[in-house]
């Protein structure tokens, strides 16, 4: 899976030719047939996103030229969300949404970096985490970068609100308090993008 | 974050002021736990909460259960609009018993 997943920006044919080098080059005498099979969504995914609006298109750094609001890089490090907080705030502010809406996005762009300072790389994750913020139409859209290993999507799903019990409610909050909340296809060098979007409804 | 701790009409009253966030938190968590700890009804003043996140959140379950565990009185005081928001989301604000005036609070615990 590591070498795959290394190699997750090739085109299929090269993928699968990784893996055959892979298998050929131990030096040891080949005596079962082997059969790859490998599939490729990438055209499915270039569909999908050809009929989606254009707040979720799938580049990250949405936020160059003239949408761009803020950008904010720190080390992943719990004494850094103040300050990130604070840029959110006046950014969302200057994006026109009001007080509560404002609060929410802090919150929810908060409990999405915790996530990466808790739980990226098993938790020992020490790079860096990126916020940028951009406006497209009345959409605000943020992206949360960070550099650690692949995050398991399938892992993040909100817990069982009837369990009251500590922890556990971020993900929950982030989906709650945010209209979109998708992770987007990850950097050429790796890392996770996290992409948030809130509609701004006192321009409709 | 800073707090206070007193005693007062024979409770402990724990007041937090300011932001309740992932790197006060742990603070957060050792006042509540060390005000369930003296055996008395806990009131849990968040009036002058600016702003608190799910890890703030979970050090108030965490103590709350563990008063009522001992059958303590447990209530949150003058919650504060952004920490209300937080407990609605969170659907918490059914789970606690919340009073409006730390008198209320008095009250309530008995």
């Amino acid at each position: 899976m590591a070498l795959l997943d290394r190699h997750r920006l090739d085109e299929l044919g090269g993928r699968l030719q990784t893996v055959i080098d892979c298998v050929e080059g131990g030096g040891a005498t080949l005596r079962d047939d082997l059969t790859i099979l490998g599939v490729d969504d990438r055209a499915a995914r270039q569909t999908r996103a050809a009929k989606e609006p254009d707040h979720t298109e799938t580049r990250p750094g949405a936020s160059d030229g003239a949408g761009m609001i803020a950008h904010i890089r720190v080390p992943s490090a719990p004494d850094r969300l103040k300050l990130v907080r604070a840029v959110v705030e006046n950014a969302t502010r200057l994006a026109g949404f009001n007080d509560v809406d404002i609060n929410d996005v802090v919150l929810a762009v908060d409990e999405s970096l915790q996530n990466v300072i808790r739980h990226a790389d098993g938790g020992h994750y020490d790079g860096l985490m990126e916020v940028s913020l951009s406006r497209k139409g009345d959409i605000l859209i943020i992206d949360i970068m960070d550099e650690a290993g692949p995050v398991d999507v399938s892992k993040i799903k909100p817990r069982d609100l009837d369990d009251v019990r500590p922890g556990g409610l971020g993900t929950h909050l982030i989906n709650e308090l945010m209209d979109s909340v998708d992770f987007l296809p990850a950097k050429e060098h790796g890392g996770n993008i996290l992409r948030l979007t809130k509609k701004n409804r006192l321009k409709q | 974050m800073e707090h206070e701790i007193r005693d007062e009409n024979g409770a402990t009253v724990v007041a937090f002021r300011g932001d309740v966030d992932l790197q006060s938190s742990p603070e957060a968590r050792k006042v509540l736990l060390e005000a369930v700890a003296r055996g008395t009804g806990v009131l849990v003043d968040l009036s002058a909460v600016d702003y608190i996140d799910s890890s703030g959140v979970a050090s108030l379950v965490e103590s709350f259960q563990k008063a009522r565990k001992q059958d303590q009185g447990y209530v949150l005081v003058a919650v504060s609009e952004g920490a209300r928001r937080v407990l609605e989301l969170a659907r918490l604000d059914k789970v606690f018993t919340i009073c409006g005036t730390i008198s209320q609070g008095f009250e309530e615990i008995g």
